[in-house]
């Protein structure tokens, strides 16, 4: 029983470890893609290790649900390590030595971070472990056979030669010029520790009683476990921009609103997924009060990562920007995987083009997945009746900014961000508010003066006898009376609260200029008070655009 | 590959034998149209060497009964929803209506009852296809690609095997795009690509030998692009060109892909020297083309002068162009209209004539791209779209027929559809027209087959057949440069793969022959 116990221990240490990223695991599921069928089968085993590749996009769609996949990823590694200890007849104390590679194989499913966007092997969460499997099994076949007939001990021998004969593509984690080779490092340690564990039957030491070798084990796997904890990716922003981006993706914007909020210090993708849930919510003007400052992800290494990669799609179907939408999920699915949450975008976004056999295409590929189903039973129905995309909380959000009515030809140079903030900020005959907020918003954000006072007038004509919102006034104090404007704001009804507060902004700023205070100190010394305003946004903000 | 197919062929046999032949209804009620189908095989004609055309009944229904029958020959299909026809039996109906069609009646299980929809026809021409095509399999990306694979596939079976996959030698760090396969006379014993990035260079086959050149010179814009080899000669003419891409912020058509410059050049394999055939700064030159004889040069050209922007210049650099040009051909695409032109050519001096105008797109407000002539030379197929050269993405293209003799064109009505129909080009017995159509959801091309016949007369074009009639739906990737062969190619994958790792070897620039 205590065997039993101890057996378990580490798999269910591994099963939690795995369940603390499970909103990374569900990342994982939607991006990557297995389609029943002859077409993706024939496709697939056209490459290296297709077999394997194959079964690890068949078995990644379980993270969907991550309690189920990560039982099956354990499921696999526990059978792994049953599979070499009788391989290689290990007892007592020595079995901690199969757990090795056990332990290499969780650790290459989580410490990969920024880079499961990059990764170029489909299936590559289940693929290692599966073809890992798939080599221990035959060994152990092997072995098992060859004792029937002699008594020796080849077990190291028969698994080197499985293992390179099955051998899975060996993962390499390049992305532009840059290489991690440490995160390769589980795929060398996995295979070289099986072939040690043939050493370890030659030491002879024992613990002197079996109660040190309970402990000798519990110390080890306690070990282990912590070890793969530390070594997994716990960048906060990373998991947060996963729970944001599934939230944006189901039009969730409390939820990404409640992530921006708790965010001590966003990158510009939480910025962008806080501002796409401010628009829908028509709460844009917000966009500065709410922390607009950005910094760069902390990818662990020197990974330089995309917005464009990483959610580009998803950022611009929201900016209703539907033609590069759907490339940048074209061009993330050709050069990086094939992944549903791309497919899923590239389906809404030909019905979204009215494109509907091609989304029709899409929806039929997706419903060849064994969890994506559903998704297609939601929207098929927008495919037969226009009423139903019409009813659509998506397009409710969105199809205000659809009815531009002037086609552009134009190049983002894979700035997403750049470019939808630059395309607003220039849009001319607005037609609703929500297009006026989104112009004058992305003339604030992009510091834009001139845009700015353009649309500020016309605001101004469209919306008369309104109250003119707190950000607009404080931007038109700031960017609309000064020498260059093209606009003449000297009666205007500013709001004597906003005056006085602007009145002590640039007193306070001259203040503490005049004490020799650098401009970046001023602005952190500031921020307390001010850091809500667009004042100090114009003068101390940082938008990073990547 | 050959494996797999004899599973695939054996599951399905299993399939089919346990299964059994579904029973034709004897009673049913009757639909006065023909059925949906996916491919749509309804009323085309084909060849009596094409594999069988399986298809899927899109009709609501839980069981479909096919019977095809030619006199008193008959067999029934269904399984499912879908027709997988035995290949051996399609054989035999091929044989028997050669010259005449097959009758195809279906029979679609409602539940409740049966429905018989409006019988169709499948005819079949007295004249054999080419028994192989190849094309370049690429999903429809716009920047970004990764596998790539230039594919040849047996028209008389399903079989497709790999010419050359880049996946042979691209890494993770090092890329490798491959385009524009091309071959002399539709034998493949004289036929390139070229490959671009990675070990980048252009593959030519002479024979039974390898060789890689790099045919870009100081002298010239770029390395040579789309290709045409001479009929008889070993010659090839290239255009060079210096391409851009722009995206629409709403039109469907979502990219242009344009040349800021391009211009002509021929290339004398067995001498590995290139010389300028046109280079005027202010046409963009590009598709080149021969005519049977080999004593015509034909291609395309828009007239554009940059106005507001640097005069062009060529670029010593490949992909380096100012700016201001960038933009400004940007601004004006739906400007560019080209047209054809021909250029007579001295077979022993490689000399050329001054160009004449052969179809004036432009007077039309229209654009010619992508022509090909017919084996007798009588004809020329080619794309006309509204503007711009690269007519894939342009949904009003269609191929169009210009009879070389009188100058008059018209529309191939029965090859077109309302999609993007380009990348035409004839078989080598000019019985059969091929295109490369967007016609079945407007994002992914397909190859399209229509008669051709010795009239003149264009008969409604099928679908490439798959095995799996669904296999169209499920595949996404693009069939690019659909192009006949003879026979298939001798040179193994790997031996291109061999041959591409090493350095291509450089060509030399000369000057023009003169008369």
């Amino acid at each position: 029983m205590k065997k039993a116990i101890y057996t378990l221990l580490f798999p269910l240490a591994a099963y939690l470890i795995l369940l603390l990223h499970a909103d990374y695991l569900h990342a994982v599921a939607e991006g990557d893609m297995f389609i029943s069928g002859q077409a993706f089968f024939e496709n697939t085993l056209r490459t290296q290790g297709g077999l394997w590749t194959w079964i690890g996009c068949y078995l990644t769609q379980f993270f969907t649900y991550p309690w189920l996949g990560a039982i099956i990823i354990t499921a696999i590694w526990t059978a792994t390590y049953f599979l070499l200890i009788d391989a290689f007849r290990l007892k007592g104390w020595q079995c901690l030595i199969a757990w090795i590679p056990v332990f290499a194989l969780l650790v290459s499913v989580i410490d990969i971070g920024y880079w499961m966007y990059y990764i170029k092997m489909p299936g590559y969460w289940f693929s290692q472990s599966v073809s890992f499997f798939a080599a221990v099994l035959t060994t152990w076949v092997i072995v098992r056979l060859i004792r029937l007939v002699w008594n020796k001990d080849i077990a190291w021998i028969v698994f080197i030669i499985a293992y390179f004969a099955m051998m899975q593509q060996f993962p390499v984690f390049h992305h532009r010029h840059y290489e991690n080779h440490l995160l390769q490092v589980p795929f060398v340690v996995a295979p070289i520790s099986v072939v040690l564990l043939s050493l370890v039957r030659l030491v002879k030491w024992e613990p002197r009683t079996k109660w040190a070798t309970e402990i000798v084990t519990f110390v080890a796997l306690i070990v282990f476990a912590a070890t793969a904890y530390l070594l997994s990716f716990r960048n906060y922003n990373f998991h947060a921009e996963i729970r944001m981006q599934t939230a944006v993706e189901a039009c969730e914007w409390d939820k990404v609103l409640k992530e921006a909020s708790a965010a001590k210090n966003p990158t510009s993708l939480m910025v962008v997924f806080k501002n796409i849930a401010l628009l829908h919510t028509d709460r844009l003007t917000e966009m500065f009060k709410t922390n607009n400052c950005s910094s760069l992800p902390d990818t662990g290494d020197s990974l330089t990562v995309r917005i464009a990669q990483i959610a580009g799609p998803l950022i611009y179907y929201y900016f209703a920007q539907i033609n590069y939408a759907y490339r940048w999920a074209m061009e993330n699915n050709v050069q990086y995987r094939l992944q549903a949450r791309n497919l899923k975008t590239m389906a809404r976004c030909a019905i979204m083009n009215h494109e509907l056999d091609v989304a029709a295409k899409y929806m039929t590929v997706l419903s060849k997945s064994t969890f994506n189903k559903s998704w297609v039973r939601e929207y098929e129905p927008m495919l037969h009746n226009a009423k139903n995309l019409r009813e659509s909380k998506e397009y409710l959000c969105i199809a205000p900014l659809l009815n531009e009515d002037v086609n552009a030809l134009d190049i983002d140079n894979s700035l997403p961000v750049q470019w939808i903030i630059s395309h607003y900020a220039d849009l001319i005959n607005t037609k609703n508010r929500k297009q006026d907020n989104m112009a004058l918003c992305a003339s604030l954000w992009l510091k834009d003066e001139y845009a700015f006072c353009i649309h500020f007038y016309n605001y101004s004509k469209n919306y008369p006898s309104e109250p003119v919102p707190e950000l607009y006034q404080q931007a038109a104090i700031l960017l609309g009376t000064s020498e260059q404007s093209p606009i003449n704001l000297d009666n205007f009804p500013f709001d004597q609260l906003i005056t006085t507060r602007f009145e002590n902004f640039n007193s306070d700023y001259a203040s503490m200029s005049n004490m020799g205070i650098n401009h970046k100190e001023i602005g952190t010394r500031m921020r307390d008070v001010y850091g809500d305003t667009y004042w100090w946004y114009y003068y101390f903000g940082d938008f990073k655009a990547y | 590959m050959k494996i797999r197919t004899v599973l695939i062929a054996f599951v399905l046999t299993a399939m089919l034998i346990a299964c059994g032949r579904p029973t034709v209804p004897d009673s049913y009620q009757t639909e006065s149209r023909p059925p949906k189908l996916m491919p749509d095989y309804t009323d085309v004609t084909v060849p009596a060497n094409i594999c069988p055309l399986n298809f899927r009944v899109y009709e609501v229904g839980k069981q479909v009964a096919v019977r095809i029958s030619v006199g008193d020959l008959q067999y029934t299909y269904g399984d499912g929803m879908k027709v997988l026809i035995d290949e051996a039996e399609w054989n035999t109906l091929l044989e028997r209506a050669k010259g005449g069609s097959m009758k195809v009646e279906v029979f679609v299980d409602e539940g409740n009852q049966w429905k018989a929809y409006q019988p169709f026809c499948i005819n079949v021409a007295k004249d054999d296809i080419d028994p192989y095509i190849s094309y370049r399999l690429i999903q429809p990306s716009y920047v970004a690609y990764n596998a790539l694979t230039i594919a040849q596939r047996n028209l008389t079976n399903y079989d497709e095997t790999d010419i050359y996959s880049n996946t042979l030698v691209t890494t993770p760090e090092v890329g490798q795009c491959i385009n524009c396969h091309s071959y002399q006379n539709y034998r493949t014993d004289h036929m390139m690509f070229h490959m671009r990035e990675g070990f980048p260079g252009t593959m030519i086959v002479e024979g039974n030998q390898l060789k890689k050149v790099d045919l870009k010179t100081p002298e010239i814009i770029s390395s040579g692009v789309y290709p045409a080899w001479h009929p008889t000669q070993n010659l090839i003419a290239f255009s060079t060109n210096l391409i851009g891409q722009s995206f629409h912020t709403k039109s469907v058509a979502k990219v242009e892909v344009q040349d800021k410059e391009s211009d002509l050049i021929l290339y004398d394999v067995a001498k590995d020297e290139v010389f300028t055939i046109s280079n005027d700064s202010n046409e963009l030159e590009t598709f080149p083309t021969w005519s049977a004889d080999g004593n015509t040069l034909y291609y395309c050209s828009a007239h554009f002068e940059y106005e507001n922007s640097l005069p062009p210049t060529t670029s010593s650099e490949e992909g380096i162009i100012d700016e201001g040009k960038d933009g400004e051909i940007i601004q004006r695409y739906q400007k560019l209209h080209y047209n054809i032109y021909a250029r007579d050519f001295n077979q022993q001096t490689h000399t050329f004539g001054e160009p004449r105008i052969i179809f004036d797109a432009a007077a039309e407000n229209k654009s010619a791209t992508l022509p090909r002539v017919s084996p007798d030379g009588k004809y020329m197929v080619f794309s006309l779209g509204n503007f711009g050269c690269f007519h894939v993405w342009h949904a009003e293209a269609d191929i169009w027929l210009l009879n070389l003799e009188t100058l008059e064109a018209q529309n191939l009505e029965a090859l077109n559809s309302d999609r993007s129909d380009s990348y035409p080009s004839f078989s080598s017995n000019g019985r059969w027209v091929m295109t490369a159509s967007r016609r079945d959801d407007n994002n992914y091309t397909r190859p399209y087959i229509a008669y051709f016949d010795a009239q003149g007369m264009c008969h409604k074009a099928f679908e490439l057949p798959q095995r799996d009639p669904e296999f169209y739906t499920l595949f996404l990737r693009s069939y690019n440069r659909p192009e006949f062969m003879k026979e298939p190619v001798g040179i193994t994958p790997e031996q291109f793969a061999a041959e591409a790792k090493k350095d291509a070897r450089k060509v030399k620039y000369v000057t023009a022959p003169h008369d």
